[in-house]
């Protein structure tokens, strides 16, 4: 994502990574998502203009719902337009749909295969995504080649990500990663990294999401721009790296990965932030992050992930900045991280107490000694628990045994006559405690 | 048969083992009806304790089962201390169910009368005269538990749950499944009397963990005191061990809603809700009579939040301990953490003129003499204890119907479905 420094933010440009699906959905999304009029207008108008041309009626006079006239007559519904429009859409599916019954009487499998992508790219266009999904998964029984089946599971990967549905999009990469050959075609396995990558991001597991999208060269280039733009990997890459890898891992996947360099070379701002990061440029690396945090916010796949991963930076940042020292200050260490003592403070705390740093805090002279466990007593510890332990369950394993052999089992009607209801008293008198 | 006839009749015939078997045989069929005072007042005037045992013992329970549960026969208290205190240890044990029932009625009849006490040493020495091994747990432990509770003298139950017990045969000791629950519940008590918790914690365990197809309303008090006890120990309640029975743990849910509520606010960081949960579950836990322990549970609580601080910090203002613990002020803080210091629960010092704590790290190098020996008991112990395994394994592995099933399970697919054969089976098929 490209964004200024001067907090204007160029929708035109950002939107040109786009196509079809993709420019629209960012569009509507940052609309609905922004809080400055102006900004919505724009993504509604370019979203209108894309849509304009498109078989997605539905979407199409719902964008200019919204823009409510606001941008004069050029933007308000034309209904004999669409209800032409929607007359063509419906031609054309009837003419695939009879096309189809014809090849399926006469079994002729690509033939299928092709009309069932066709109506499959019919059925997307026209934003109908479950049909769309069903026509693309139906092809699937009749792929004859490799290049076939990798066709087949883009498109249901692609239909998939629109869904919301990240689990048949892990399936078919997969699927798609096994079939021979596809490791020869750079772009596809590209576009199914950027894929993977982007299902891990949504299931949380940022380190995967990481290792999947610093794999992705630049050669992608716009070829996937009816997903997602370079860009968009170069900056998923490098905040799920931040947050998840240690130094070394830093320094592999991305300070020394020539091919992402490229990548990251297509948003410089995002490439300071890492190389600040790299170089223990805290202040400067956490300011840049605070400063493209709403922008980050108007991303559609990061938005939700935005505030996650910005703390899990920060708290990297804070365990590798204490790392090597046996002692800091921590009024020095504080406007390093933008912030007062005390709310350092806190912060250490935490993550001393979730044992992310081995430290502990001089609260009086406020500096943060490193402590190193002392592992002969732990294992000490731990290993007269153990002893104690096992103690405890073989007891209680060879008494179990014991009434299990004489067969004493507790039974809802006691086999013999005494003692069949409980006296009073044994109930409520509970002893001391 | 009238009282004089039933006299007679058992003081002709204890003298043999042949006759004393004909005299059981008697006894177990007809059944006597007379009224107490009759039959206390015969037997008191024509048998003796130690030759006609088993008769005594029938005509006891016959006489003692009347008038409960609202009055008391004082007569009858005496005459079971007699015989308890010298009785014929053969002739008790050929009937041990009849014995120990008497044992039950006489602690009955001793706390209505409100003198427990006066029978906590008849039945001790009839334990140990009755009992063939210290590891055998008998019905009699649970009476005598039951009495050491309600009259707070824990000591006089130490001696026997100092021996670890290991076996239950009914066929001594008359034992069933609710004396055994009695036990580990009775017995878990004792333990949180003398602040013992991790050894109540394992005594409720044989308790909540005996094999069981329905649920008894002692499991359920012990599940309870369980949760309650985890809480102070451990911090957290995290779940039953798996070889719990399925009715035990689907009791959690049910029965105990109020104590998982607690553990479940107890365990959260930050614990906010603690105080809220526990005052309105108050009248579950005061119903439950563990009004004691959960103030225990919350206490415990706000200690571990200052253990917590001494891992983190190594000097904090106890102005700032108040506020992370969640205590009232400055002067609760030093208070506690004065208690603290004094229990060893942790090391530091205070500053009282800078209003500063300094923690320390533990000493405890694991150096000492102590920890040498406590490492070779329980190494000892827990050879014992694999010892006692591996026998346990040698008996079951001897025994007909283990074998019979295992060999139905290795050979049954065989005989069901010859077109199945088990991948097991294969390959012992293979060449």
């Amino acid at each position: 994502m490209q964004a200024g420094a001067d907090q204007q933010f160029d929708l035109e440009a950002y939107s040109a990574n786009y196509t079809s699906h993709a420019k629209v959905n960012r569009l509507i999304f940052i609309a609905n998502k922004t809080n400055s009029v102006p900004i919505q207008l724009e993504a509604l108008r370019i979203a209108a203009d894309e849509l304009q041309h498109s078989y997605d009626t539905s979407r199409y006079s719902e964008v200019c719902r919204q823009i409510g006239g606001r941008l004069g007559p050029q933007y308000v519904i034309d209904s004999a337009k669409l209800a032409k429009k929607q007359l063509e859409a419906e031609q054309k599916h009837q003419a695939l749909d009879n096309e189809l019954n014809g090849y399926k009487t006469n079994l002729i499998k690509n033939s299928i295969r092709m009309c069932q992508t066709y109506m499959g790219d019919h059925a997307y266009n026209r934003g109908n995504l479950q049909d769309a999904f069903k026509c693309y998964v139906r092809t699937r029984d009749y792929c004859s080649t490799a290049k076939d089946i990798t066709q087949m599971c883009l498109n249901v990967i692609k239909v998939a990500i629109e869904l919301n549905n990240y689990t048949h999009v892990q399936n078919y990469v997969s699927k798609a990663e096994s079939t021979p050959d596809v490791q020869k075609d750079s772009i596809i396995s590209t576009k199914l990294k950027c894929a993977a990558g982007l299902a891990a991001l949504k299931e949380k597991k940022y380190k995967a999401a990481a290792r999947k999208f610093t794999d992705v060269s630049a050669e992608l280039g716009s070829s996937y721009s009816d997903v997602m733009s370079v860009q968009d990997v170069a900056l998923y890459g490098s905040l799920c790296s931040l947050a998840s890898c240690d130094r070394q891992e830093l320094k592999r996947t991305i300070i020394e990965n020539f091919r992402y360099r490229e990548v990251l070379s297509t948003t410089p701002e995002v490439r300071d932030l890492v190389y600040d990061f790299y170089s223990s440029k805290y202040a400067a690396c956490l300011s840049t992050l605070d400063r493209l945090k709403p922008f980050f916010n108007l991303d559609i796949h990061l938005s939700t992930h935005v505030n996650t991963l910005c703390s899990m930076v920060r708290n990297r940042a804070l365990i590798q900045y204490s790392t090597p020292f046996t002692s800091v200050n921590l009024a020095t260490m504080a406007p390093v991280f933008i912030t007062d003592v005390s709310a350092l403070e806190k912060e250490l705390a935490k993550l001393i107490q979730d044992k992310q740093i081995q430290a502990r805090i001089d609260s009086h002279a406020k500096v943060l000694h490193a402590r190193h466990a002392n592992l002969r007593s732990q294992t000490f510890q731990a290993a007269l628990q153990a002893g104690d332990e096992y103690l405890q369950e073989t007891h209680s394993l060879l008494l179990r045994s014991s009434l299990m052999r004489h067969d004493i089992f507790q039974r809802a009607q006691m086999p013999r006559g005494r003692g069949m209801q409980y006296p009073e008293h044994t109930m409520q008198m509970t002893g001391p405690g | 048969m009238t009282v004089n006839q039933l006299m007679i009749a058992i003081k002709n015939s204890s003298d043999t083992p042949k006759k004393l078997a004909q005299l059981l045989q008697t006894l177990q069929q007809s059944s006597i009806n007379e009224p107490a005072p009759a039959l206390l007042q015969g037997l008191s005037q024509t048998l003796q304790t130690r030759s006609h045992t088993l008769g005594i013992v029938y005509v006891l329970v016959a006489a003692g089962s009347q008038g409960l549960p609202q009055q008391a026969n004082p007569q009858f208290v005496t005459l079971c201390q007699y015989l308890l205190l010298e009785f014929d240890v053969d002739q008790s044990r050929m009937a041990p169910d009849k014995f120990t029932t008497l044992c039950h009625l006489y602690r009955e009849h001793s706390i209505l009368l409100n003198e427990p006490q006066a029978a906590l040493q008849p039945l001790r020495i009839a334990l140990t005269n009755f009992q063939a091994s210290h590891e055998l747990i008998t019905p009699i432990h649970a009476d005598i538990f039951q009495i050491c509770v309600l009259t707070k003298c824990y000591s006089m139950a130490m001696p026997l749950l100092a021996h670890p017990a290991y076996d239950v045969d009914p066929e001594i000791s008359g034992m069933t499944a609710r004396d055994f629950l009695l036990y580990s519940y009775y017995g878990s008590l004792i333990h949180i009397g003398r602040k013992q918790y991790s050894e109540a914690i394992g005594m409720l365990l044989h308790s909540i963990t005996a094999p069981a197809m329905a649920t008894s309303a002692i499991t359920i008090a012990a599940l309870k005191k369980y949760i309650l006890l985890c809480l102070i120990q451990k911090g957290t309640f995290g779940s039953l061990p798996k070889y719990t029975p399925s009715q035990v743990t689907r009791c959690l849910k049910a029965d105990c809603q109020a104590y998982m509520d607690l553990a479940n606010a107890y365990s959260a960081d930050p614990a906010t809700k603690l105080e809220e949960t526990a005052a309105k579950h108050h009248q579950a836990f005061d119903n439950d009579g563990n009004m004691g322990l959960l103030q225990l549970a919350l206490e415990a609580h706000t200690m571990r939040a200052v253990q917590r601080l001494t891992r983190t910090y190594m000097t904090l203002s106890l102005s700032d301990i108040a506020s992370r613990a969640q205590l009232k002020g400055a002067q609760e803080a030093e208070l506690l953490v004065l208690r603290m210091i004094e229990a060893g629960q942790i090391h530091a010092s205070i500053d009282d003129s800078a209003g500063m704590v300094t923690f320390l790290e533990d000493p405890e190098q694991y150096y000492g003499a102590e920890v040498v020996d406590r490492l070779s008991k329980q190494i000892a112990l827990s050879n014992e204890l694999s010892a006692r395994v591996q026998a346990a394994n040698c008996q079951v592995s001897l025994d007909k119907a283990y074998l019979q099933k295992t060999q139905m399970r290795d050979f049954g697919p065989r005989f069901d479905d010859p077109g199945e054969i088990s991948s097991e089976q294969q390959m012992v098929f293979q060449p």
